[in-house]
């Protein structure tokens, strides 16, 4: 049964050497699969971060709004292929007054489908288009021409 | 890697001793919280102090009116430390945010055992609160 022979007759050792290296191929594969996921998710973080699939995912979203019946929304939509979203938060906060309460806004911003709202007022904050007072409340800078 | 020395960087920690961080760092832990997400309820039981190391945070009042603090070391949520139980503002994230956290027992026992730790840091503290009141002031003169 266990005859060397037939082994040999029937290209035993063959078979064994070549399922040993499918075998390893498999390891290796899985291996440097597990070692480039590291850099594509660091990659994936990086074009998060700069806005890109922000930017792809809320062109989708406006996409799938402009269906809505709202005059404000259509403008702001509008707005937002058109220019950018700081222009569209500019025009959401008209309807708040200014200056206005940032949680509004933001809630505006949630409500009318702009991506990723807080990150965006963020931004805004740091590059001094948006500013705060002591008494809470937000207003825009002037529009640099 | 978060190290005991780094706590001297902030305003609250920059007069303590050596010896003084080292005891503190047993009891602080790092925290993340995402973007858009809330870090303090208003109303929450007030169990913990957070200091911001990174990231951008707002702080709504309960009439929406907010400010936003991105300088690290600031701290937040400091009714843990007073008599006060509850959170008196609301905290969301508007970045990714990475904060230092004391559990108020844990920091509470480690002020009352040291003296001159606890004096330390409650004028810290009191400066912080001080401020807030500023900014209550300003509030109730808008208001009127």
């Amino acid at each position: 049964m266990n005859d060397p022979v037939n082994m040999t007759l029937s290209d035993g050792c063959f078979m064994a050497v070549l399922g040993i290296c499918i075998v390893f191929s498999g390891l290796v594969l899985l291996s440097l699969g597990i070692c480039l996921s590291a850099r594509l998710l660091a990659w994936w973080e990086t074009r998060v971060k700069d806005g890109v699939v922000p930017y792809l995912r809320g062109a989708l979203k406006r996409e799938g709004l402009k269906g809505m019946s709202t005059g404000l929304a259509e403008q702001t939509l509008q707005d937002a292929d058109a220019t950018d979203v700081e222009t569209s938060l500019r025009r959401l906060s008209d309807q708040l007054g200014d200056p206005f309460k940032l949680p509004e806004l933001l809630r505006l911003a949630d409500k009318y489908g702009i991506e990723r709202p807080h990150w965006q007022v963020s931004q805004l904050l740091r590059n001094g288009s948006l500013s705060g007072g002591t008494d809470g409340l937000f207003h825009w800078q002037a529009v640099k021409k | 890697m978060f190290e005991f020395f780094d706590l001297r960087k902030y305003d609250v920690f920059r007069d303590l001793e050596l010896a003084e961080l080292w005891r503190l760092q047993r009891i602080v832990q790092p925290v993340h919280c995402l973007e858009g997400r809330v870090l303090i309820k208003e109303g929450a039981p007030a169990q913990r102090l957070y200091m911001l190391q990174e990231g951008h945070l707002m702080v709504v009042f309960k009439d929406d009116r907010a400010i936003c603090l991105h300088e690290p070391g600031r701290v937040i949520g400091w009714s843990a430390l007073t008599s006060e139980s509850q959170y008196t503002a609301t905290v969301v994230c508007l970045t990714d945010c990475t904060l230092l956290t004391f559990e108020a027992n844990d920091l509470l026992s480690l002020l009352g055992s040291n003296a001159a730790l606890g004096t330390k840091i409650m004028n810290k503290i009191a400066r912080i609160r001080s401020n807030r009141l500023r900014f209550l002031h300003q509030q109730m003169t808008d208001i009127k």
